[in-house]
């Protein structure tokens, strides 16, 4: 057996001044207040009255027993280490007015991130946290821009990203109004389809029906640059994959 | 019949005899607190402050009986303070007692000691002014002495600034207190000493100074013995496997640089590969790039220990704390129990093996910090949500191990934002044309 006579006791986790220790360390984390060293200190030495080598033995052993480990909070530039959350920002700033199925379509082709719709949920959340994405409600669904596109402008994005959408803008650029039956022998899709088209984007104010004709549509004026911004760009970024696409076929 | 002896009382030999008690005092006292602990360096500098306390007493004594032959051995005595200190310093450094400035000193000690038994070095003279006898030395040894005070003196600043510039934050104040000691202390003595040129009455002023930085270095080493072991190397973690293989005990001292892989795969491989390089007791040193690691393979368990460079003393503390932690847990090893929560206690042996060695976990006091998850206090309710949530167990420790960088509040903004999402539908026109 071993004699523990000239070696005190080391203070366990239940020793009481070690609780109250944790306690106030705990305090200082619901007050949001960064914990250092000094902070933890300080408070402690005036609420609990230990001795200053007692209370450096009791940090010392906290930060030992990994109870207190090495660290800082996030910030808005360390949030985006993580691998995984700086990926989904990269999603989220190439492909604006992402939807939220697609990101996880995106991430489940990543080989090393095979993780869960609450993993994904996590990392926005996070990212919205810091300002860095925000999201918004189109109707029944949720897309995520980054913090510097309006909400209007990735509204835009999102809509005009689909073929039949984009196409019906376009006619409206190119013909200031147009009845929607030329509109239907243009596209030369089914009627309903392309009505369910219209309706949708008339809810979006991005086109509106003409005052004296109704079958008669043309764009929202006060759209109209940022919706030729918006389509240029989806372009540009389409043609751009496309050649990606094409070298990394060759190689 | 009787011999008459005239004592020499004078305010010079009562300070002399009153500094060799204080010094005297406080080494004993030091003795007796740190007698568990065994330091060389400690003893080292132990023997200086005695040697010193001895020449203050031999000082008051030569004074008292105006003897030139103890005067010559008293002042014999000083180059024995010196070589202890320098001794004690060096040791304190690298664990080793040689040096360059000891042969430089010894080699001077021959000259000092011959000086001191010449027989005019000494003289007994009445002090001008105050009418009283005292022995004085002559110019040339009061230049010897002079060496040796600047040596100390120097010797003294260099290993303050070591201490002062490595200590980690729990140390600072008694390094600051030791430091301040030499800086200011120890000068301002040699100026005073300095001033028996103009006035020999200056050595009580000295004698009283150098004995109140005798008293405040010794204070602050029995306060804090870690102080001498913040040198010579750094301890950076210990950790205790079973003979399959399995972590049962843990400890960090320090940061170090060796990569978790690193030091895990090099205890495993140690461990494969043991039968056939060491035998059971055997001892490993294996150099790292970034340090050492010494390996001790006993019956039950391996012991890996990472410092910045071997030595015999660290061997011994890990041979040591292998045998008492083998005997302490005898039974879990037995039965190899692998849990190590059971074997927590071992950080009593940590304690009484390894005390000496400083922690350098707090480099410093604005060093952030954050309460791990599991004391965290994470309601029940919330708990279980995220159990519900991340049903994979990598998954929820990865969250976990974030969820304490955040603020607590966001547990109830990252619920509400999975409610809102978790049922989602893909979007895609074509379908909802459909519909």
């Amino acid at each position: 057996m071993i004699d523990n006579k000239y070696y005190p006791l080391s203070l366990g986790l239940d020793h009481p001044s070690v609780q109250q220790v944790i306690q106030i360390a705990l305090e200082l984390t619901k007050e949001h207040k960064l914990i250092n060293t000094e902070l933890l200190y300080n408070r402690a030495k005036r609420k609990l009255k230990i001795p200053r080598q007692g209370l450096n033995t009791i940090i010392q052993m906290l930060l030992n027993r990994k109870i207190l480990v090495d660290g800082s909070r996030f910030t808005k530039e360390t949030v985006l280490k993580n691998k995984i959350r700086y990926y989904i920002y990269w999603l989220a700033k190439t492909n604006i007015g992402a939807h939220f199925s697609f990101l996880k379509k995106k991430l489940s082709q990543q080989k090393e991130s095979e993780m869960g719709v609450g993993h994904l949920i996590w990392h926005l959340e996070k990212l919205i946290k810091f300002n860095l994405i925000k999201k918004v409600r189109v109707k029944n669904c949720t897309i995520f821009l980054p913090v510097e596109i309006s909400d209007e402008e990735g509204i835009l994005y999102f809509i005009l990203r689909d073929d039949l959408n984009r196409q019906i803008v376009e006619i409206l650029f190119e013909h200031e109004s147009v009845n929607k039956v030329d509109m239907y022998k243009d596209l030369n899709v089914v009627r309903e389809k392309m009505y369910y088209r219209i309706k949708k984007l008339m809810e979006l104010e991005i086109i509106s029906p003409k005052a004296d004709d109704e079958k008669t549509i043309s764009l929202n004026l006060s759209k109209k640059d940022l919706i030729m911004e918006v389509i240029n760009n989806i372009l540009k970024n389409k043609q751009i994959k496309e050649k990606n696409k094409l070298i990394s076929m060759k190689m | 019949m009787l011999i008459r002896v005239d004592l020499n009382w004078t305010i010079e030999v009562i300070v002399g005899l009153f500094v060799s008690a204080v010094i005297l005092t406080a080494v004993t006292l030091s003795y007796i607190k740190l007698k568990h602990i065994k330091i060389k360096s400690l003893f080292y500098l132990r023997l200086s402050f005695f040697f010193s306390a001895l020449y203050f007493l031999f000082e008051a004594i030569a004074d008292l009986f105006l003897n030139l032959f103890l005067a010559s051995l008293y002042n014999s005595l000083f180059p024995l303070v010196v070589l202890s200190f320098l001794i004690g310093v060096t040791y304190s450094k690298k664990e080793s007692i040689y040096s360059v400035s000891l042969i430089l000193i010894c080699s001077f000690v021959p000259v000092y000691v011959i000086v001191a038994f010449l027989p005019d070095t000494f003289e007994i003279l009445v002090v001008s002014g105050l009418n009283y006898q005292k022995i004085i030395s002559n110019e040339l040894f009061d230049l010897l002495i002079f060496v040796f005070y600047a040596i100390t003196a120097v010797l003294g600043y260099y290993w303050a600034f070591l201490i002062w510039r490595n200590t980690p934050f729990l140390y600072r104040k008694e390094a600051s207190l030791l430091v301040l000691t030499l800086i200011i202390v120890f000068p301002f003595a040699i100026l005073l000493y300095l001033f028996t040129l103009l006035h020999p009455t200056f050595i009580i002023l000295s004698d009283i100074t150098f004995a109140t930085g005798w008293y405040i270095i010794i204070y602050a080493i029995t306060k804090e013995p870690k102080l001498l072991y913040i040198l010579p190397f750094t301890v950076y973690r210990i950790s205790v496997k079973d003979i399959e293989g399995s972590p049962l005990f843990d400890h960090d001292w320090s940061e170090s640089n060796i990569n978790e892989k690193v030091f895990t795969g090099f205890t495993n491989a140690v461990q494969l590969m043991s039968e056939e390089v060491m035998q059971i007791g055997g001892l490993l040193d294996i150099n790292l790039q970034e340090g050492i690691l010494i390996v001790y393979n006993s019956k039950f368990i391996t012991v890996g220990l990472v410092a910045s460079k071997s030595s015999k003393l660290l061997r011994d503390c890990v041979r040591n704390f292998t045998h008492d932690f083998e005997e302490q847990f005898e039974y879990l090893l037995k039965t190899s129990n692998k849990d190590m929560k059971k074997y927590e206690p071992a950080y009593n042996l940590i304690d009484r093996h390894f005390s000496n060695f400083p922690y350098r976990i707090i480099s410093d006091k604005h060093h952030p910090l954050l309460l791990s998850v599991k004391n965290s206090k994470i309601p029940l309710q919330i708990d279980d949500k995220y159990r519900d949530i991340f049903k994979d167990n990598e998954e929820i420790e990865k969250i976990k191990a974030e969820l304490i960088r955040f603020p607590i509040s966001s547990h109830d903004d990252f619920l509400e934002l999975y409610e809102e999402l978790k049922d989602e539908k893909e979007v895609d026109f074509e379908k909802e044309d459909e519909e």
